[in-house]
């Protein structure tokens, strides 16, 4: 299927926050209640249409555990957004989060959006990191926030990245009208975008 | 390990020393550099340049291939051809043989069919370090220590064909593995980075920058190369990198096999021992990468090959040991995950193996029964629900009848319904719920579901209505006004709520087919209980009907296009009115002001219900609606049943009706009647002075009143006039009478008696005229008989001339020309000009004509009748025409006339009729006689027969005297065309009224002589059975 855009956007968090359990809701509308530890990286994928242009959504869901660390860190690149997800019902998830956005900003883009995700937010009894400390967290380091549970507010979460990526790379191409990121066809489309970024980075 | 996470399970058996050592003895003591399989073979190789080709028996072929040593070989798959890389001399160029083993040389070894040399010729010599060969025998690459990769285009089975080329930007790192994918794109993985190469464009691409050592790549599925590195098994596309799965320890090879990847690793021994005395042992994993799981994990001995054929795997030691790994078939790894309770894996695994639906219902349920064992309703719910349309519904269904369990009870029936295998039991316990759950917690479930318009849920509307009328009326009010379910609505509007208003309020929106169809099913009710506005909804219904809600132009109209509109016929509503009689009258006059023509009913029930109202109204109220009823009894445009507007009217005593009616019906004596019996003789007369002329009759009616005497001066005067009846008989019937004084009736008396007085003056002077008359005839006659006659007329009677001789004389003293006699003369004997004038024919009247004349012309054709048979007409049965071609008897076998005449009766031309008639006749005297003993008021004994069925009485009588006496005569006349004189009784009339038979009494059937010829009559070729226009009343009267 055609498509006008590529992006590539990467779920990180600790393990057992529900980044699989995001992504396979998702794509597939499913909810997944068994804890399927992710080992590596897997990924899924979903059209969207913004301005009536088909935009592909390629999602990388990385492995949480500390010893996938390293694998998971190679996926980072080419990244046009990232969703920095926390559990809201363990803090622990939360205190890691700067480690995460460090890692995250050491290894992409510098242009990358990240997206800060409060999970499970229907477990609202079990809650630990209130709303507002993520938001305060959100601004800080001037990530988007918002907090989750329904596929309806994913999709749009989703939906809000892809426009600022599809905005940005306007701004890119009016920039640099010599690197044509406009991908129009299947074949090495994320390879091309990939290319912008290192080409931007570069004259940066 | 990290594997850990990963479940793991045992799906495949070790069986040990498959090849029963064989291959070892083979091998002995040298070691396997290369191992390869294809075409149901496997190729081992070994260090000394030998290979071995081994059938699936174990049938070892050996073969010295190459001088020094084989380093790299491929068996292509499903040809029998295998590619190897090996060093005839040390320090020089690899070559490469490509073997056709199905051929074999002059040693008896398999052929080789090509050797070429591995570097081109213009670069240094270096080791092969990969090698791949392309399916399709016509692709080769091949890579080489310092990183460039050499590709070979052409037939491989052929010595002299084909080019090579090397492949550019392929880094210089050492190739470590190759891959075709399909025939255009080549991956190549070094020791530092995995690169694809389109072979079209000569274009390389790196996917990654990380190698793998050699034997550490594979291509999965045929279009995903799968890289091992130290950690994780990266996956690739052409586009670039996908998933990976973390997995520590040194991997030594991987090998793809249908969906599982098999990964060995070299243990690293826990134990810190002197690692000279423990063998090196290495761990075989097979993962199922599609599922995720371990489907077998296990530590060998050192290995030195994994071998995928025969549908297996084969695990080759370096103790030259086949160990074969059997995949254990699904049943039994489905029910080792059952024993762990692993449904859900199960169910993955199985539906990855397309297990049959029925099999996998199966898992469901077992998984279910196991969740709810475990307590786990909701969950186990969830598997039930799968099981829909397999699993018996009822055994899902008694596990959840408890009230905690409701929720996933209606899960389940929600998705019975959306899946389509709902019942109406079902659909009955879904609502069930929703009503139990709506009184438990106020969820407002069942008002959800009955407004989910879209039907998010697929139900037996119909069983839903019942069910949730039975709960609450509102309820499935709403769901029937969702689904569109009118009769429904209407019915619980009507007999539930007895919102009667509202549910005609609902008809008025409806289309008008069903606004018809339901106000003639509610319509009793509703007009009983919203006399109104039901009455309103029917005139709209029956003239021009829109629902409410349409805008009252819509656009079929504006387009030009009219419609005719719908309407009901009134017809059908008007005996829901029952006894509300003002409703009626409204609708059927509205029905009337109208310009539809409406039926007969219409006008009938308007009028019978007038009556009724005016019966039952005041006498201001009866004024005005005598004037109504008159006026549609008047209306030329009313279409009403007279007769039963006649009943009505006596029934209910509407005078002015009934003499309208019998006005109309031309009924003059029963008005007079009708007078005379309220006593209202001046009427009465009226109606005589009014129709008398047509009916004379009529006066004697009133005569027969009797009237009161101020009457009877006019009375006996038309009478008299009209000689209406016989004076004798008038007195007689004054007679009876007791009130009558003389002076009432003296005129009259004077009147007849001066009248007889002067018809008996005259009578007795035409008598003494006649006598003197005769009494001169007879002395004429003295005088002709006895006295001589002189003939002295001297002129001819018929010529006027001069008579000259020969001449003829008669005593009428006439006197002829011979000659003029003999052509005027139509008898010798007669006096031409004494006879002509009685002879001529036509001068006579013709008898029938006459009669049929008079009975048209006369109101009375019973009278001119009955004057016929009182001049003895009928009796004088003489027929002289002949009927046009008698047809010439037939021989067939004598026949009773007795029987045949009847027969020809009943089946032949009007005799057939008058015979039908005559029993209509009867049958209807019978009515009329039962009906006038019902009809009769008490105590009056005058009229015997109600006037309105007088004529009727008339007629029949009529038709049944006459037409049977004219048929009866038939038979006869056919008789008489055989020209034999008939012989016929005086009485054949009078025999024939009564017994229905004229030839019973009067013939000796013995004697009859025309038995043979009347067969004929039951004959279908009567000519004359068939002759329907032929006159039959013109027979009797011929003379
Ligand atoms: N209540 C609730 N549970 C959730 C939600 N998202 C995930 N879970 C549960 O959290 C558990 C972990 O979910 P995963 O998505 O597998 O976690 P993960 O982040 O992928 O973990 P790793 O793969 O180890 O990194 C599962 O048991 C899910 O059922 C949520 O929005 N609400
Ligand atoms: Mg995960």
């Amino acid at each position: 299927m055609a498509y006008a855009y590529l992006f590539k956007y990467i779920i990180i968090g600790d393990t057992g926050v529900g980044k699989s359990c995001l992504l396979l809701q998702f794509t597939d509308k499913r909810f997944q209640p068994v804890h399927d530890l992710t080992i590596g990286v897997e990924f899924g994928a979903r059209m969207i249409t913004i301005d009536g242009k088909q935009i592909k959504l390629q999602i990388w869901d990385t492995a949480g555990q500390e010893a996938f660390r390293s694998i998971t860190r190679s996926y980072y690149r080419g990244a046009a957004g990232a969703l920095l997800v926390y559990d809201i019902t363990r803090r622990d998830t939360f205190n890691h989060l700067t480690t995460w956005l460090e890692d995250a900003r050491q290894h992409s883009n510098s242009n990358m959006v990240i997206m800060l995700i409060g999970n499970k937010s229907d477990l609202e009894s079990r809650r630990e990191v209130k709303k507002e400390e993520g938001e305060a967290f959100a601004r800080e380091h001037g990530l988007v926030f918002m907090e989750t549970f329904k596929r309806e507010c994913l999709i749009l979460t989703m939906r809000r990245m892809a426009l600022r990526s599809v905005l940005s790379t306007r701004r890119q191409e009016a920039l640099a009208p010599a690197v044509r990121v406009l991908a129009v066809q299947r074949a090495g489309a994320a390879v091309r975008c990939c290319a912008a970024h290192t080409e931007r980075a570069k004259r940066g | 390990m990290a594997f850990l996470e990963w479940r793991r399970f045992a799906f495949f058996d070790v069986h040990k020393n498959i090849d029963n050592g064989k291959i070892a003895e083979c091998l002995q003591d040298t070691h396997v550099t290369v191992a390869t399989s294809g075409n149901n073979h496997v190729v081992l190789c070994d260090l000394t340049g030998w290979a071995h080709l081994i059938s699936r028996t174990w049938e070892i072929t050996s073969f010295k291939a190459y001088e020094l040593i084989i380093t790299h070989a491929q068996q292509l798959p499903h040809d029998p051809l295998l590619v190897t890389i090996g060093e005839d001399e040390a320090g020089v160029t690899p070559l490469i043989k490509v073997w056709d083993w199905s051929r074999v040389d002059r040693h008896g070894n398999p052929k080789c069919v090509k050797t070429s040399r591995a570097v081109p010729s213009h670069m240094f010599p270096t080791p092969a370090t990969a090698l791949a060969v392309h399916e399709n025998k016509n692709l080769l690459a091949v890579g080489f220590q310092d990183g460039s990769v050499a590709l070979f285009r052409g037939d491989i089975s052929r010595q002299r064909s084909g080019k090579m080329k090397t492949l550019s930007d392929t880094g210089s790192s050492p190739i470590t593995g190759l891959a075709f994918k399909d025939a255009d794109k080549l991956f190549v993985v070094s020791r530092s980075s995995v690169m694809v190469c389109c072979l079209n464009s000569d274009r390389c691409t790196v996917l990654d920058s990380m190698g793998a050592v050699a034997g550490c790549s594979v291509l999965a599925d045929r279009h995903r190369l799968t890289v091992a590195t130290s950690e994780a098994i990266y996956c690739y596309t052409t586009e670039g990198r996908g998933p990976c799965y973390a997995l520590e320890g040194e991997k030594l090879r991987l090998n793809w096999f249908r969906s599982y990847l098999v990964i060995t690793t070299s243990e690293t021994s826990t134990k810190p021992s002197n690692s000279s005395t423990t063998p090196k042992s290495h761990h075989v994993t097979i993962l199922d990468i599609q599922n995720k799981f371990i489907v077998f994990s296990k530590t060998f001995e050192e290995i030195d090959a994994v071998l995928t054929e025969w549908g297996s795997f084969y695990i080759l030691t370096k103790n030259k040991e086949m160990i074969y790994l059997d995949e254990k078939d699904l049943q039994s790894k489905l029910s080792l995950l059952f024993k762990k309770n692993l449904y859900d894996v199960a169910i993955r695994i199985a539906s990855s193996q397309h297990y049959d639906a029925e099999g996998l219902t199966e898992i469901y349920k077992q998984y279910g029964d196991h969740l709810y064992s475990k307590g786990d309703f909701k969950g186990a719910i969830y598997q039930y629900v799968k099981t829909i349309g397999w699993l018996e519904t009822s055994y899902v269904i008694r596990k959840y009848l408890e009230p905690r369990h409701l929720e996933p009870l209606i899960q389940y029936l929600e998705e019975l319904h959306k899946k389509g295998y709902a019942t109406e039991d079902h659909t009955t316990l879904l609502l069930t719920c929703y009503v139990k759950i709506d009184q438990h917690d106020q969820q407002g479930k069942l008002k959800l579901f009955i407004n989910s318009k879209d039907k998010a849920i697929d139900f037996d509307v119909d069983v839903a209505i019942k069910v949730v009328r039975q709960v609450s009326v509102d309820d499935a009010l709403s769901l029937a006004a969702n689904h569109n379910r009118h009769d429904w609505f209407l019915k619980m509007m009507i007999e539930d709520k007895k919102e009667y208003k509202q549910a005609l309020d609902y008809i008025a929106e409806l289309e008008f087919d069903d606004a018809d169809c339901y106000m003639k099913k509610y319509g009793h009710k509703l007009i009983q209980h919203e006399p109104d506005e039901s009455t309103d909804l029917l005139k709209l219904l029956c003239t021009d009907y829109k629902p409410r809600s349409r805008p009252l132009v819509d656009e079929s109209s504006l387009a030009g296009r009219y419609k005719e509109p719908d309407r009901s016929f009134p017809d059908d509503f008007i005996h829901m009115f029952l006894s509300n009689s003002e409703r009626l009258i409204t609708f059927l006059e509205h029905m009337i002001s109208t310009d539809i023509k409406c039926s007969t009913l219409v006008y009938d029930a308007l009028i019978e219900h007038y009556i009724h109202v005016w019966a039952k109204s005041t006498d201001i109220e009866k004024q005005t609606y005598e004037q109504k009823i008159l006026g549609v009894l008047k209306d030329p445009q009313s279409n009403y049943d007279k007769d039963h507007t006649l009943i009505i009217c006596q029934m209910l005593g509407f005078k002015a009706g009934i003499l309208h009616l019998y006005e109309e019906k031309k009924l003059w004596r029963a008005q007079v009647s009708l007078h005379l019996r309220s006593g209202e003789a001046e009427k009465a007369l009226a109606v005589c002075r009014r129709r008398g002329d047509a009916c004379p009759r009529l006066w004697l009616d009133v005569l027969w009143a009797p009237p009161p005497p101020s009457c009877l001066p006019d009375l006996l005067q038309v009478i008299a006039a009209e000689k209406l009846m016989s004076p004798i008989l008038v007195i007689d019937c004054l007679a009876s009478t007791p009130t009558y004084t003389l002076g009432d009736v003296r005129k009259y008396l004077m009147d007849v008696l001066k009248s007889e007085d002067e018809v008996i003056t005259r009578e007795q002077e035409l008598a003494t005229k006649y006598a003197s008359e005769i009494e001169k005839m007879k002395a004429h006659i003295q005088v002709i008989q006895n006295e001589p006659v002189t003939f002295q007329s001297s002129r001819c009677a018929a010529c006027n001339r001069q008579l000259e001789l020969p001449t003829v004389h008669f005593l009428c003293q006439h006197s002829y020309h011979q000659d003029c006699f003999q052509t005027y003369s139509e008898s010798e004997r007669e006096c031409p000009a004494c006879a002509s004038p009685a002879r001529r024919p036509d001068s006579l009247p013709h008898a029938a004509e006459a009669l049929h004349s008079r009975l048209q012309q006369q109101h009375d054709p019973f009278a001119v009748v009955s004057e016929y048979f009182g001049r003895g007409l009928f009796n004088k049965v003489t027929v002289v025409t002949e009927p046009p071609s008698p047809s010439p008897p037939q021989s067939a076998p004598a026949q009773p006339a007795q029987a045949a005449a009847p027969t020809s009766i009943l089946n032949y031309g009007p005799g057939a009729e008058a015979k039908l008639r005559l029993q209509e006749g009867q049958s209807k005297q019978l009515y009329v006689s039962t009906a006038a003993k019902q009809m009769a008021p008490k105590g009056s004994s005058v009229v015997p027969v109600p006037e309105g069925r007088m004529r009727v009485l008339e007629q029949q009588q009529y038709s049944s005297s006459l037409e049977a006496n004219m048929t009866r005569l038939e038979p006869v006349h056919e008789i008489k065309r055989d020209k034999v004189p008939l012989r016929i009784s005086p009485t054949p009339i009078s025999g024939a009224i009564s017994n229905g038979n004229p030839f019973e009494d009067t013939y000796d059937e013995a004697k009859n002589p025309f038995a043979e010829e009347e067969e004929e009559d039951t004959d279908p070729t009567n000519p004359f059975a068939e002759n329907d226009d032929y006159d039959k009343n013109l027979n009797p009267f011929a003379s």
